[in-house]
């Protein structure tokens, strides 16, 4: 399958481990599953991106469209995991100025709180 | 899925292709570029930046150009030569001028940034030497990767 995102919860954030290509024609599955995990009470959602090996500006889109989401409802996206070249499209898009993003899933939940941010 | 045509040399140094309107047609253009870099030893960095500017162009000819649907939309084509990969991007759509796009606010904050826009900006940043024109009832858009 050309994209497959796996949800899980722990007590400060909800993951979405996500596989694949991000791109037009597979978005549409991560807004949906997007919508089906996040709720307005989260505080944290992080966006796994260690498997994905390719994305374009639909699939930012996608990621952008969840992100303002979350942030109405005064929660945070967190990203991980981007490869090289997946983090030079978030780059050329200046998303990597919007979003925290951590090389790994623990050091973004390292960054979480039940509250929302950790302490500095 | 259905390939229309596809025709090459017996070096791979040109591909030719075409795609349908429909964006389940990508899985099919990402095999043709895998294909084209793999014969040219262009694997790595290249392969992705071809796959991404021909996604973008060809997701918007299905998304706002009124391609979506058509069968043999879009033809695409690949030569190389002299250290450079020009691209041929042709499509049945409604006539458009993707450089006539003006570029995003990369700086606006979240609440302000639009969930569009992005893709002719990504084609402007990874190729050089674009030029368009309309022949007929194609949109033709020319453009090189250098290598």
């Amino acid at each position: 399958m050309a994209l497959t995102v796996v949800g899980s919860r722990t007590k400060v954030a909800v993951v979405l481990e996500v596989n694949g290509r991000v791109d037009g024609e597979t978005a549409p599955e991560l807004e949906r599953v997007c919508q089906q995990w996040i709720t307005a009470a989260d505080r944290n959602v992080i966006l796994d991106f260690s498997g994905v090996q390719y994305i374009s500006s639909a699939g930012l889109s996608s990621v952008l469209g969840a992100g303002k989401e979350i942030d109405r409802h005064g929660g945070r996206l967190l990203i991980c995991g981007l490869a090289a070249r997946v983090n030079q499209v978030f780059a050329f898009s200046g998303l990597d100025n919007l979003f925290p993003l951590f090389g790994t899933r623990e050091a973004a939940l390292s960054n979480c709180t039940e509250n929302g941010a950790a302490a500095k | 899925m259905l390939r229309v045509r596809l025709c090459h040399n017996r070096h791979l140094s040109q591909l030719s292709f075409t795609l349908n309107g429909d964006l389940a047609e990508l899985a099919h253009m990402m095999t043709e570029v895998e294909r084209f870099c793999a014969a040219q030893g262009l694997m790595g960095d290249p392969q992705f930046q071809l796959t991404l500017a021909i996604d973008e162009l060809f997701t918007n000819a299905v998304r706002h150009g009124g391609c979506k649907g058509v069968a043999a939309a879009v033809e695409i084509r690949l030569d190389a030569a002299d250290g450079a990969v020009r691209v041929e991007f042709r499509d049945r759509g409604t006539p458009f001028d993707p450089l006539t796009v003006p570029p995003p606010d990369l700086k606006a904050p979240l609440e302000e940034r639009a969930k569009g826009g992005l893709g002719v900006h990504f084609v402007r940043q990874i190729m050089q030497n674009l030029q368009y024109d309309r022949c007929g009832e194609w949109n033709r858009l020319t453009m090189e990767l250098p290598t």
